[in-house]
């Protein structure tokens, strides 16, 4: 606050969530402090930055949550338990390191085709709604040897299009066709080209909005503003 | 129009935002290694002050 020149006085309510804000039971500097819930902050975050009534919105933190938003109607309707903090620990133990920069910058010397089993691996001609370059099965090519890049960006791909179809398959027997990616994972340079393969393949959309890290907190302080009800 | 502010405490980073006319303000995020980078920094100071008084 005093970086930003904001004064106590200039803050009407302090709006926590997350799963750390269960430790915080204090005014936060005396403020007026409330908790906001967390599956609805990613929900009003994403759709203030969206401009979007109708979506699925992707939570891609430690692990992944998934919204659903119809208008006021916003519900938690599940996640994977798959999302930084897989890539976080399978990158410890396969190239010693956990430093995310250091993973993604690696990742962009990477050959996916010497880690993933692609469909033009194991079929002459493309099948039907699956081009020769989609993934048949992930890290299935691997071999002992493979490169740090290779091994890195078949790390984030892993991550990232594990995340991607979980998603896709969540919308299943609905209309919506839009999918707001939030959360740190969002910041990955891969997910520029990676998403939108898979809206190429599934005619979907994936959207990730300017503030895509901070829709959560967003949506936390929307709700001290406002309290539409979720779900 | 006054300010309400949003903190999303999370496992590995914290992130801050305002809301102030419709419009997010001054975003703000802190990982959980900058905390501890800040203590290390800083401990050595509040060691000696610590011992001062």
């Amino acid at each position: 606050m005093y970086d930003n020149k904001i004064e106590l006085t200039d803050i009407d309510k302090v709006m926590l969530t997350g799963v750390g804000s269960a430790y915080i039971d204090k005014p936060v500097y005396g403020l007026p402090t409330e908790k906001a819930e967390e599956f609805l902050a990613d929900g009003l975050g994403a759709r203030f930055e969206s401009k979007l009534q109708q979506m699925i919105v992707v939570s891609m933190g430690t692990g992944t949550s998934l919204v659903q938003c119809k208008g006021d109607d916003i519900r938690h309707i599940g996640g994977i338990g798959v999302g930084g903090g897989t890539l976080n620990g399978l990158s410890r133990l396969l190239l010693n390191t956990d430093d995310i920069k250091q993973i993604s910058s690696l990742a962009t010397q990477g050959d996916i085709s010497h880690i993933n089993l692609l469909i033009g691996d194991i079929s002459a001609r493309p099948l039907p709604g699956l081009p020769m370059n989609a993934t048949a099965s992930l890290f299935a090519n691997a071999q002992g040897n493979a490169s740090r890049e290779d091994i890195a960006l078949g790390l984030i791909c892993l991550v990232l299009q594990s995340i991607g179809s979980a998603t896709i398959l969540s919308a299943l027997n609905t209309d919506i066709k839009d999918f707001v990616l939030i959360g740190n994972l969002t910041l990955l340079p891969q997910c520029e080209y990676l998403f939108p393969m898979m809206e190429k393949l599934y005619d979907v959309r994936f959207i990730i909005p300017k503030y895509s890290e901070f829709c959560t907190a967003i949506g936390a302080a929307l709700q001290g503003i406002d309290h539409p009800k979720g779900k | 129009m006054k300010i309400a502010i949003g903190i999303d405490v999370g496992i590995s980073t914290t992130k801050i935002v305002g809301i102030q006319d419709g419009k997010v303000v001054k975003p703000l995020r802190i990982k959980a290694t900058d905390l501890l980078l800040l203590y290390t920094e800083h401990s050595e100071n509040i060691c000696t002050t610590t011992k001062s008084n």
